[in-house]
């Protein structure tokens, strides 16, 4: 999200520009319109070519998207036209980083790649390898990028060679999002740990990492000495950031698995859970602070704040616009009709 | 229902498939090898029991058409005949088909199994973290290797369909009595082609981790016919060897020698049946009894033995 306008991509094969104020349609990008994927042998239509999972994104005025078909493209923030692409060896699913002139993506086929912001062409010598699949967004802190990796390992790589600086392997896979709060990193594994590490040399600073019952698989948030986490147990936790203890009495129950990244907004903490419903919770008590809104399709993407609303897209592909004291749903829209506008 | 099925079926086959993987030293594919062998050593009777009456059902195929063309006109004394046949002969028309049906289950448990182990896309992993056990041996083993040999086992794979047909055509092959009325050759000709077509069109849309299930599984049936036929209608038929011509009459099937099933309007077929003993004796085919699959034949020579004939 950027400046009142929504970037989204669609499982349909478009990535949307949406003005939240009168909900218009900017544009609409598809890449080689009417492209599918061709299906076995030719036999069907096969699936859309362009289907993204990791957010958009936006710096100075040019989004950046990974899609699942591996490439990565560019586009004009105004008009929606394409600037450059990148085609990756796998599917992306993670988010792409822009920092600088750079935009850092990670690929399933198990390589970082650093690509130049203005004309998409490679900036380290030969993109960072690794040993399995990236989901995991990338996050550029200063001048090191830190990633999970499907291979249970987290790497921190430097920003401007791509050279490893330290990588630590855990007992579980990593697709959860790397949270940098000055010279820590907290990240959470599927092994269901949740770890604070020295950001600049990857070792632990808890005496024991935080335990739920079932993986992280989401962007942490942190705020005020806190960090908020939901798991695929179905919780969402308050950990303290310093110690790694629970902050709340409990933790505050969802109806499923937690995947989407929990946020603040006036003063409440906002998850969407997998069962299509929307928590807002009091951040200091992990009590609720309005009755669930049921959006009745699973979210797994991550909402924006912007004023006194929270936005969020789920997995049947509606746009939805909450007041985020009430929790209160403003309007909601297809985005299959926008796509069709 | 569908919670039911997840726990009963599918949880354990996900949870089996990537503990085996792990025990095989981080090999999917090895996993769904494994499984398949497991599967079917446990349905081993029933599979066993098919090819019995399989053949057994070809080898009554002279006497249905017998019966077939004297009841043409009437349906129901047809039915009845028909089923008066299969009675008399023990046997279950569509006992044939239940191996085969209680593997569907598996097979589809398998499929969910496959694309959810392997998770290619986060929903599919989303779904796995709700299906794995907690224990720490099965969570540290995600994510799977998608890679075996030369295969994605999430994807489809040709050179895999087409050993999926060969191995069916082998195991229809092996499991088919040549038959002297050329109209039935016919038939069975056309069976044999058309199985093996319909799963190579059926699994070339499937994950090849599927693909490789079917393949293990009709590998460990061949071997299994060939066991059970010891050779005489086992690979060897499958050569060319010039000459060779199909055997005069049903074989696998002989008439009783003591006419005591009085079938109406039975005549011996015309075969070398061998004085006290049967062509299932001789190609080594019992049923679940240790009985031939010749039916009646050793069951009357027994009860004769009994009564002191």
């Amino acid at each position: 999200m950027s400046d009142g306008t929504i970037y989204v991509g669609s499982m349909k094969g478009k990535l949307l520009a949406l003005q939240t104020s009168n909900r218009q349609k900017l544009w609409a990008f598809e890449p080689d319109s009417g492209k599918t994927s061709g299906g076995l042998l030719g036999c069907s239509s096969g699936g859309p070519s362009f289907v993204t999972y990791g957010s958009p994104a936006v710096a100075n005025d040019i989004v950046y998207i990974g899609s699942y078909e591996g490439t990565v493209y560019a586009l004009n923030a105004q008009t929606g036209a394409k600037l450059w692409e990148y085609a990756t060896g796998g599917p992306i699913v993670g988010s792409p980083a822009a920092s600088g002139n750079r935009v850092i993506v990670g690929s399933s086929d198990g390589k970082l790649y650093a690509l130049d912001a203005q004309n998409g062409a490679s900036v380290w010598p030969q993109p960072f390898a690794t040993g399995g699949e990236i989901w995991s967004d990338a996050v550029v802190a200063g001048d090191r990028v830190y990633f999970g990796n499907l291979d249970h390992k987290l790497y921190a790589v430097d920003l401007n060679s791509g050279r490893l600086i330290w990588e630590r392997e855990f007992e579980g896979a990593i697709a959860s999002t790397p949270l940098v709060v000055g010279d820590r990193l907290y990240i959470g594994s599927f092994d269901s740990k949740f770890y604070a590490l020295e950001a600049a040399t990857g070792d632990p600073v808890w005496r024991q990492p935080f335990q739920a019952e079932n993986w992280f698989w989401t962007r942490p948030l942190f705020n005020d000495g806190t960090i908020y986490v939901g798991s695929l147990d179905h919780n969402v936790y308050a950990i303290d950031a310093d110690n790694g203890r629970p902050v709340w009495e409990k933790p505050f129950r969802t109806g499923g698995e937690v995947r989407s990244s929990p946020i603040i907004g006036g003063g409440i903490l906002v998850v969407a859970s997998n069962d299509g419903k929307v928590y807002g919770i009091d951040p200091a008590t992990g009590t609720e602070r309005w009755a669930p809104r049921n959006l009745d399709a699973p979210i797994l993407a991550y909402p924006w704040v912007d004023g006194s609303r929270v936005y969020l897209n789920d997995q049947k592909n509606n746009m939805h616009a909450l007041d985020i004291e009430t929790g209160y749903e403003a309007w909601s829209i297809p985005l299959a009709d926008e796509e069709q506008r | 229902m569908i919670e039911l099925w997840n726990i009963v079926l599918l949880e354990p086959m996900v949870n089996g498939l990537v503990i085996m993987s792990r025990a095989l030293g981080g090999s999917f594919g090895m996993a769904i090898i494994a499984l398949t062998i497991v599967i079917n050593i446990l349905i081993l009777p029933l599979t066993v029991r098919q090819i019995r009456s399989t053949t057994r059902m070809q080898s009554m195929q002279p006497k249905l058409q017998e019966i077939q063309k004297k009841y043409a006109k009437d349906k129901r004394k047809l039915q009845q005949e028909t089923m008066r046949l299969y009675r008399e002969a023990g046997m279950n028309p569509v006992g044939c088909a239940f191996p085969m049906l209680i593997q569907f289950p598996i097979w589809i448990a398998l499929y969910q199994s496959v694309m959810q182990t392997l998770a290619t896309t986060p929903e599919r992993l989303l779904e796995l973290s709700q299906r794995l056990y907690t224990w720490p041996y099965v969570q540290q083993a995600i994510p799977q290797p998608k890679t075996f040999l030369w295969l994605n086992l999430a994807e489809p794979n040709f050179p895999l369909t087409l050993l999926i047909m060969a191995t069916m055509w082998v195991t229809q092959k092996m499991s088919t009595v040549p038959s002297a009325d050329p109209k039935q050759q016919q038939t069975q000709n056309m069976m044999q082609w058309m199985m093996p077509m319909m799963f190579g069109f059926i699994f070339i849309m499937f994950p090849s981790g599927l693909a490789l299930y079917i393949v293990v599984m009709n590998i460990f049936r061949m071997a299994v016919q060939y066991y059970m036929v010891r050779g005489q209608r086992g690979l060897a038929s499958l050569l060319p060897i010039p000459g060779r011509t199909a055997p005069p009459e049903p074989q696998g099937w002989a008439p009783p020698k003591q006419p005591k099933l009085k079938l109406k309007g039975w005549t011996p077929p015309a075969g070398p049946v061998k004085e006290g003993k049967t062509t299932d004796e001789e190609a080594g085919i019992t049923n679940s009894e240790g009985e031939d699959s010749g039916y009646g034949s050793s069951r009357i020579k027994r009860k004769n033995r009994r009564r002191g004939h």
